[in-house]
């Protein structure tokens, strides 16, 4: 097994060694990696390395996902599985043209950015919407900023966000009617184009509460492709951050601060608001704090940059899903917050490292 | 009395190929190379010249003008030359000693098992004389200039061993049995030398027993604490000690003996009782053999002197194998194995090298991989932990995770000023805490990126040195620094 995945690396390795190809190596390069894993050793203190590296990290995320894209494709039919090979193959292809252009490594992020877009669309949506956002996404999301690390805002948000401004049509009704029971949609191709909306849209026109928690909890509620099965988003969240693949203070505030606003303001304006617990079990919000707010590059590297960033993205979404005439607003408040995220640090940085000399903590024993 | 701990740093948790607590003693080397210059004292005055007749313990090398402490022959024969060796990475002159294998070794007069009458002097002249004034980061201060402080500056005396690097010498060879009233001896002596020191004991959770035997034999001390700390990496480190046990802001980019503190381990404070019971010079050393590049992890004592060569002999595994004194995150690397032991190294760890490429391993289950992450089997099993010097990745932009900050523990942000220092190198850096640095290591290890933080800062350090701009500015005006004669610092760079 292991000659065999030797020989399959070194083949194509030597295929783009020189010759026609070589603007290929990239591609070679990151397979080979991906398959062997590296020979590079440590020459210099310190001597040890974690055992942690990008490709595990985003593996990690991937792994956190299953659940929400597996009740997806319950839900909503395979043609999911097609939305997300259109968001992998166009989205890769954007990915490796850049790292072809640029003779960079390609870089792991990709493989995060192209499950979670498909996830946090509508079921109904035209695949080659998918890859107009997607394409979008990548290009002016991340690689006019020069690539993983460097991004401002969420490439998938930003995808998504120019696909809802341009097509508007497709994110207001068509949510179609899942698929419920039995082998569910692994046996349907897709759902039935009825006009259905979400609990969040119906709050909005008619101010009632349209929805049980445990139909919200299951995900027996119309929405996006990943965001309705809550349990398992829940669970894939919690697994990424006890694995420490994702930061824990993101999520935590940010639901808390959802909860603590929605239930001040309901209190105050119960028409507009809707109660904590319906707010936080509905839209895109656990997928949001849990896949979305925590992408380490766009969020606070600082810890109470975190904390701070969690708890205005709280505010924001209530306030925009109260407020405004949109009936969501994860996108949104994570897409600003994104673009505050910079200012969050400096301030943090700034007030902490403000002159030199740092006081260590010390903890109890 | 437990020891509080301190944010940040990291557990290294299983590490399979700790040294048993067995002491084999080496046969005497047919050849022992002494540098002139161990620790952190300056080149020393060479005593004898080739052809000589030396017998161990002989003084060959002392500088009584500068801050230094006496080497001595540690074998009987004649001196073969006078050369330079390499001592990992760093070019010193050296005596090479041709030994004929005999075993006496030259005494200091002795004072026996009752030194209750002899005088501090006298204490003071055995402790330098016998190179025991060595051991330690900075030397035990001595009225012979065996550190940048006297011994009336010295405020504490931290003697530590609390286990928390991945492997680590066991205290139990030299404290258990007779090993702890010549400990608490050895520390009575101290105290008449430094006679305005405080002395705190550290050691691991698991040594709580040994630590109760000590205070039980030094009840009648009356200057001496008593710890137990958490083994988490780098509680053995001045700064953290400093921090955790005697709760004091430590100065950063300065030794501790500049604040009158002395750290030492527990064989040094052994080392100063026989140097006065049994006048016996540092011309021996117990290190520990670890890691899993050695077929069987133990102690050996060995005379300072032998090649690492005649040490490891016979006792790694196939394969290609790494050695590094002392610690695996600070080092250094034994780049060839004719270096020598020195009289400061407490462990010798064989690390094999992993450049072996194992496919997926990416998605590998880990049941021996040890990870700031969760996400491997050998967090949550008692598995253990089988470290190779494979960086297990490739080399990444860094996504700002914040890991490093995590581990830090002097709780600066290192990617924050790895990224500052790739634009420009200004005094920003210093703001940011890069003097701060304390060199140990962890947030290369965490680094998921792959990305040589601590490589980086140092090169960034070194650059703001250059340039005359350092964290003295914010050093020199908040401590009372002893043991600095001279002090050029610039505050800002033009």
């Amino acid at each position: 097994m292991r000659m065999l995945l030797l020989r399959l690396a070194g083949r194509l390795t030597a295929l783009t060694a020189n010759g026609p190809l070589r603007r290929l190596r990239p591609v070679t390069e990151a397979l080979d990696e991906a398959l062997l894993g590296t020979d590079k050793t440590n020459h210099a203190e310190p001597f040890l390395s974690d055992g942690m590296d990008v490709k595990r990290m985003m593996s990690l995320v991937i792994l956190g996902l299953v659940p929400a894209t597996l009740a997806g494709i319950y839900f909503y039919g395979l043609r999911v599985v097609a939305m997300i090979a259109v968001s992998y193959g166009v989205g890769g292809l954007v990915e490796v043209a850049f790292s072809v252009w640029r003779r960079k490594p390609i870089h792991e992020g990709f493989l995060v950015t192209g499950l979670i877009f498909p996830l946090i669309l509508p079921p109904t949506i035209p695949l080659w919407v998918v890859a107009v956002g997607i394409a979008f996404g990548v290009f002016f999301g991340k690689e006019v900023f020069g690539g993983t690390g460097r991004n401002i805002f969420n490439p998938a948000l930003v995808g998504r966000l120019f696909i809802s401004l341009a097509f508007p049509s497709y994110f207001a009704t068509m949510w179609g009617k899942m698929h419920w029971g039995g082998a569910g949609g692994f046996l349907h191709w897709t759902v039935d184009a009825v006009t259905q909306a979400t609990p969040l849209i119906d709050f909005k026109g008619s101010h009632l509460v349209s929805a049980d928690p445990l139909s919200l909890l299951i995900g027996h509620a119309p929405g996006c492709v990943g965001e309705t099965f809550r349990i398992g988003i829940i669970l894939g969240g919690l697994f990424v951050v006890v694995t420490r693949a994702g930061d824990w203070r993101v999520p935590v505030s940010y639901l808390a601060s959802v909860a603590l606003t929605a239930f001040a303001l309901h209190a105050v304006a119960p028409d507009r608001v809707a109660p904590a617990w319906f707010q936080l079990l509905s839209g895109g919000l656990m997928f949001g704090a849990f896949f979305m707010a925590n992408d380490p590059v766009t969020s606070p590297f600082t810890f109470t940059g975190r904390w701070i960033y969690g708890v205005m993205l709280g505010v924001l979404t209530v306030l925009i899903r109260a407020l405004s005439g949109l009936p969501e607003s994860v996108m949104f408040a994570v897409l600003l917050m994104n673009a505050a995220t910079p200012l969050l640090d400096s301030l943090v940085v700034n007030s902490v490292y403000r002159r030199p000399g740092i006081k260590v903590r010390r903890f109890a024993a | 009395m437990r020891l509080r701990g301190f944010g940040g740093g990291f557990r290294f948790r299983r590490y399979l190929g700790q040294p048993d607590s067995a002491v084999e003693r080496l046969a005497i080397p047919r050849r022992a190379v002494v540098p002139l210059q161990q620790g952190f004292g300056v080149k020393l005055d060479l005593l004898v010249k080739p052809g000589d007749r030396v017998s161990a313990g002989q003084v060959i090398g002392r500088s009584d003008e500068l801050v230094s402490s006496p080497v001595h022959a540690p074998v009987n024969g004649t001196v073969e030359s006078i050369t330079e060796t390499a001592v990992s990475g760093r070019r010193v002159p050296a005596v090479v000693i041709a030994g004929d294998s005999t075993d006496e070794v030259q005494t200091l007069a002795p004072t026996g098992p009752d030194h209750s009458n002899v005088s501090p002097e006298r204490v003071e002249e055995f402790i330098y004389l016998s190179g025991a004034a060595g051991l330690g980061l900075g030397g035990i201060p001595t009225r012979f200039r065996s550190s940048a402080i006297g011994p009336q500056d010295v405020r504490h005396v931290l003697v530590a061993q609390t286990g928390a690097e991945p492997f680590n010498p066991a205290v139990s060879p030299f404290l258990a049995g007779s090993g702890a009233s010549h400990f608490v001896a050895g520390l009575e002596l101290l105290s008449q030398v430094l006679v305005k020191a405080k002395f705190h004991i550290v050691l691991g959770r698991k040594d709580e027993a040994l630590l109760a035997e000590i205070s039980r034999l030094g009840s009648g001390l009356t200057r001496v604490a008593y710890y137990s700390a958490r083994s988490r990496y780098p509680q053995d480190s001045p700064e953290m000690l400093t921090l955790t046990v005697l709760g004091e802001d430590f100065p950063f980019g300065f030794l501790a003996a500049n604040v009158g503190i002395v750290v030492l381990d527990p064989q040094a404070v052994i080392a100063v009782y026989d140097a006065v019971a049994s006048g016996r010079p540092v011309v021996e050393r117990v290190v520990a053999l670890s890691g899993p590049g050695f077929v069987k992890p133990i102690h050996v004592r060995v005379r300072v002197g032998t090649p690492v060569a005649d040490v490891v002999a016979g006792r790694l595994r196939e394969g290609e194998i790494r050695i590094v004194r002392n610690s695996l995150l600070t080092g250094p690397l034994v780049l060839d194995r004719s270096e020598p032991v020195l009289r400061t190294d407490s462990q010798f760890v064989a690390l094999p090298a992993g450049a072996e490429r194992e496919p997926f391993a990416f998605a590998r289950p880990g049941l021996h991989t040890d990870s700031f992450s969760r996400s491997f089997f050998a967090h949550w099993l008692p598995t253990g932990v089988k470290p190779d010097a494979n960086r297990h990745g490739e080399e990444r932009p860094c996504i700002q995770c914040g890991w490093c900050a995590r581990v830090c523990p002097v709780r600066i942000i290192p990617h924050l000023i790895y990224r500052h220092a790739s634009l420009t190198i200004d005094e920003t850096l210093v703001r940011l805490g890069a003097f701060n640095c304390i060199d140990c290591g962890l947030c290369t290890f965490v680094c998921p990126s792959k990305v040589k933080l601590a490589a980086r800062m140092r090169e960034a350090k070194d650059k703001l040195v250059s340039v005359g701009c350092d964290n003295s500015s914010c050093v020199v005006p908040k401590f009372d620094l002893r043991g600095i004669e001279e002090y050029k610092g610039v505050k800002s760079i033009r």
